[in-house]
């Protein structure tokens, strides 16, 4: 039994060594190592076999290894993938990356002093606080008409001027539940602005969510602070 | 009668009258802005400690924001009942920018001032108290 194991092994490994070969094709390798296992497995049965049925157990392993050997290899050479030549890394000269163009710094940076200060954009911002709609909502109660009315004051006190109306909240609910609210609030003091004459062309609202808060959102205080209706008055 | 006398000197003063006269909002007002703008400058504080370095050209720079501390405020009666005076608040929103070789140094430069926003709050005064 040993023997017939030994002749089994043996065939295995030659097989093997041959099959390892690194410059052989990928089907050249599928077929040596159908071969391989194709031998290996029917010589040493054959031999086997011839032992039980007492004939020459080393012809049988011979003839059943070149046999099998030869079905086993068709076999993996079939069935092996085509050789994919992999073109070698070409060497690629690293290029620079871009640079991007430096942001343009505000005339003002340098050497500024607070007389000299020119206000870029913005001109002014008119915050309007106590606009607490209650939950879910963003109808304008009575108690927040003065204080629309008084934004309205000042807005007509400067005509001509793009204004924009954010929205903003606090950090409770979801982001996106918070950022459809603020706009909806937005649009509630828009609507109430042109209710009161102030020109829609003039008026455009951005809901901010809770994506721009000025305090800590972890306090009650902080949350309070950042739920609110922001006019920007542009120049 | 114990329960009464109980029941005034637990009270106290009231302080939540729904229209206490124009004075009284004024002197209310005055208080409820210098608790505000302590605020925002609390506020303008951490923005400095907190604030966030970025390399660019070479070196560093960082943004933040400072409110006041110079302030003005008014307040305007409305005709309302529900809200009879109305606060106003300006003052400043200051940007401010840092600049530096290294992330350290960008930190301890004094902030140049780069943009000045005139900003007006607009307080109501709602049952007794400043709203926000």
């Amino acid at each position: 039994m040993l023997k017939y194991l030994r002749i089994g092994l043996i065939l295995l490994c030659a097989a093997s060594l041959v099959s390892g070969c690194a410059n052989m094709t990928a089907r050249q390798k599928g077929f040596m190592k159908g071969a391989a296992v194709g031998a290996a497995i029917c010589g040493g049965t054959a031999a086997y076999v011839g032992h039980q049925n007492d004939s020459n157990p080393d012809k049988a392993a011979l003839t059943g290894a070149i046999a099998c050997g030869l079905v086993g290899g068709t076999i993996g050479a079939i069935l092996a993938k085509e050789d994919v030549v992999v073109p070698p890394e070409p060497v690629v000269e690293p290029i620079p990356e871009p640079v991007p163009e430096p942001e343009p710094e505000p005339a003002v940076v340098e050497e500024v002093k607070e007389e000299e200060v020119v206000v870029v954009e913005v001109r002014e911002k008119i915050v309007l606080r106590g606009i607490n709609f209650d939950f879910d909502k963003s109808d304008i109660k009575p108690e927040f008409v003065p204080v629309l009315d008084e934004a309205v004051e000042i807005l007509n006190a400067t005509p001509d001027v793009k204004v924009i109306i954010e929205g903003h909240t606090d950090w409770t609910g979801t982001e996106k539940y918070n950022l459809g609210l603020s706009e909806r609030r937005a649009a509630s003091v828009c609507k109430y602005l042109v209710e009161k004459g102030i020109s829609q062309n003039s008026l455009e609202t951005v809901g901010y969510g809770e994506a721009d808060p000025i305090a800590d959102n972890h306090t009650r205080e902080g949350r309070s602070m950042n739920r609110r209706v922001v006019f920007k008055i542009l120049e | 009668m114990l329960s009464v006398v109980l029941a005034l000197t637990l009270s106290g003063p009231s302080t939540a009258v729904a229209d206490p006269g124009k004075p009284a909002a004024q002197k209310s007002f005055e208080q409820f802005v210098n608790s505000w703008m302590s605020k925002l400058d609390r506020i303008g504080r951490m923005n400095i400690l907190g604030i966030d370095i970025m390399p660019r050209d070479q070196g560093f720079v960082g943004r933040y924001v400072c409110y006041g501390p110079e302030c003005k405020f008014s307040i305007k009666e409305t005709g309302s009942h529900e809200t009879p005076f109305v606060g106003l608040l300006h003052y400043s929103e200051k940007h401010f920018l840092k600049k530096g070789e290294t992330r350290q140094k960008t930190f301890q430069c004094p902030g140049m001032l780069t943009k000045k926003i005139r900003v007006t709050e607009i307080f109501r005064f709602t049952r007794g108290k400043w709203v926000y």
